[in-house]
């Protein structure tokens, strides 16, 4: 019976498995059993105590009274408020860049060739210290704050930027979404009967006609400069920018060579089909090579996300409080560093298997058939 | 036809001309893959060239909708010369079709799409008259049950019978054809050439690559005979297979008819 092949290859695994297993028990088990003997406690209860640490800046609101699990859930969402930022940001730079890679024009593939050699072959926290350094070299102090467009400022102490808020009545919002739905499914209705030409126009009128009928008013803060400081408008701190610029800047170059590969893979049989049948290179691009492109990098793609989320813990090299730097303090203050650990792996495990899901499930959903 | 009459010299202004090729020569870096070619076809003409590989037929059917460009001598398609004029060429190319060897569909969208795209975005057809206008040239080709399907999904004859109604939706003067049947297995030969004789029999103006002599003998007006990237000789096709008067047509005659 064991020379048979499936039964002998079924034990071996069994063997192997219980061996991991009983490794990872004793592991725990001495681990546990030390920090016990050092009178270190051990267990989650810590964190519903209030962790009375500080963090700089939240997209959330945090009160240093508030409890360990806030300021992991805190951290959390700076981690995936400032990655999801340079997700999109570089995800659209990336096509442009890439796109720009191939042009025939040269400066414009020559500034694009250096972006990308010089965002690869950097590593990013150089990047980052260079970037952050440059504030207070470049940028002046707040009195003197630069005001490159109207109501934007750029100082020593980050961006200033108009905050806009949206004020309407519900009577005209309910009135305007109506005429909205109506007028769009009657445009549904139509549309395989007018021209692709007269259906944008035809939206934008509706939509135009929508806003004037809902009465929006967009009211806008101006900031000012209030002798010390800003006062108004949506503050962008120096850290939050150079994490933010910085990574984008980096993933750029990265997803342009993706995308620059994905644009070469389609043969150029598509582009001499489409040529032939009158179609612009622009619209080649745009309804055949980037939707056939899209289905080649996202593989590679979604590695460079996960790439983000990872080099979004360089975030403590210039004092952006992400998820990970949180942790840090939360570990020093509590000294429960094993139980952080966990819970930091845990984090970016469940962070990174979402995305590749989520880019499995779209890959599936785009496959080309094939017999 | 272009508005701008520098483009339209006298000899070219003949309605009855649907492609003049005028001291044509085309270089590859220091590689001369067309000599002078010189070749005019009438409306309602068909054409086929025919000639070793590497003889430049396929790169001159090519240059008429200016999928390779020529460096000097003259192209005037439908009395349109083809310059650097970006407008001027997109023209001519809406009003030149052509089929691949290797097809050439776009793999991400079904048949329908396929054939509709087109339509809709360079003819501004609205969808439901590209679809309709799909539908017939689908059943012209004799597959329109196959119209939710992706080319993948297709044999290699249905794919290339697609490619002949992608190309028939924009309502092309003159059709290319370059090597149509050579990506084939031998069964599926029989009905893309079915195909393009239906659309020769209709008097559709039609430049076809290819080696399927029974093809050119059957609806052929002129047989292009290329080689170097010269033209050698044009002829009849009983004249051509009869008697060709050049040493070399003979030589390739003799290789592939036996």
């Amino acid at each position: 019976m064991l020379s048979d092949v499936k039964t002998r290859s079924i034990l071996i695994q069994i063997v192997l498995v219980a061996a991991v297993a009983a490794f990872a028990v004793l592991l725990v088990h001495t681990t546990f059993a030390n920090l016990r003997a050092r009178g270190i406690p051990v267990g989650f209860d810590f964190l519903a105590m209030p962790s009375r640490i500080v963090i700089s800046e939240a997209i959330l609101t945090y009160k240093s009274r508030d409890p360990y699990y806030w300021a992991i859930a805190v951290g959390l969402a700076n981690t995936i408020f400032l990655s999801t930022l340079v997700i999109v940001f570089s995800s659209i730079l990336g096509l442009i860049v890439g796109i720009a890679r191939l042009s025939s024009n040269p400066l414009a593939s020559g500034t694009c060739r250096v972006w990308v050699e010089l965002a690869r072959n950097s590593p990013p926290i150089v990047l980052l210290i260079f970037l952050y350094s440059l504030w207070w070299k470049v940028l002046p102090p707040v009195g003197e704050a630069l005001n490159p467009l109207p109501g934007v400022y750029a100082s020593m102490r980050g961006f200033v930027v108009p905050d806009v808020s949206v004020n309407l009545s519900t009577a005209g919002l309910l009135t305007a979404i109506a005429l909205l739905v109506l007028g769009m499914s009657s445009l549904l209705v139509l549309r395989n009967m007018i021209s692709r030409l007269a259906l944008a126009p035809a939206g934008l009128f509706l939509v135009v006609v929508a806003l004037w009928v809902a009465d929006i008013r967009f009211d806008v803060e101006w900031p000012t400069f209030t002798g010390s400081n800003f006062s108004g408008g949506n503050e962008l701190t120096p850290e939050l920018s150079t994490i933010l610029i910085g990574l984008t800047i980096y993933t750029t170059g990265f997803i342009a060579e993706i995308v620059r590969g994905g644009i070469l893979s389609v043969g150029r049989g598509q582009w001499d089909a489409g040529h032939s049948l009158g179609l612009s290179r622009g619209k080649i691009l745009r309804l055949v090579v980037i939707p056939q492109m899209l289905r080649v990098i996202l593989p590679p793609l979604n590695s460079q996300y996960i790439n983000v989320v990872k080099n979004s813990t360089l975030a403590i090299a210039v004092g952006y409080p992400d998820f990970l730097a949180v942790m840090n303090t939360i570990i020093s203050k509590s000294s429960h560093s094993i139980e952080g650990v966990f819970i930091i792996l845990g984090v970016y495990l469940l962070l990174n298997l979402t995305l590749s899901s989520a880019a499995n499930w779209y890959n599936r959903r785009i496959s080309i058939v094939e017999r | 036809m272009s508005a701008s009459p520098a483009s339209i010299p006298a000899p070219f202004a003949d309605p009855t001309i649907a492609i003049e090729m005028s001291e044509m020569n085309k270089w590859y870096g220091a590689f001369h893959v067309l000599r002078d070619i010189d070749l005019t076809v009438r409306r309602g003409e068909r054409l086929v060239i025919c000639g070793p590989s590497g003889s430049g037929k396929s790169t001159m059917i090519r240059c008429i909708n200016r999928l390779e460009e020529h460096q000097r001598g003259r192209i005037v398609v439908d009395g349109v010369e083809l310059t650097n004029d970006l407008k001027r060429i997109e023209e001519i190319r809406r009003d030149v079709g052509m089929v691949f060897q290797h097809f050439n569909l776009f793999p991400h969208l079904t048949i329908l799409e396929n054939l509709t795209l087109a339509p809709i975005w360079v003819r501004r057809m609205p969808r439901r008259e590209a679809e309709e206008n799909a539908m017939f040239y689908l059943e012209r080709v004799r597959i329109p049950d196959q119209a939710g399907k992706y080319p993948g999904q297709l044999s290699g004859g249905q794919q290339q019978r697609v490619a002949i109604a992608r190309s028939l939706c924009m309502n092309p003067k003159i059709m290319l054809f370059d090597e149509p049947t050579s990506a084939l297995d031998p069964e599926m030969v029989k009905e893309v050439l079915e195909t393009m004789v239906s659309l020769a029999e209709e008097g559709m103006t039609m430049l076809c690559v290819t080696h399927e002599m029974g093809f050119a003998r059957q609806v052929a007006d002129r047989v292009v005979f290329m080689d170097h990237g010269q033209i050698i000789e044009e002829a009849h096709p009983d004249e051509f297979f009869k008697n060709p008067r050049h040493d070399r047509t003979r030589l390739f005659l003799n290789q592939i008819l036996n």
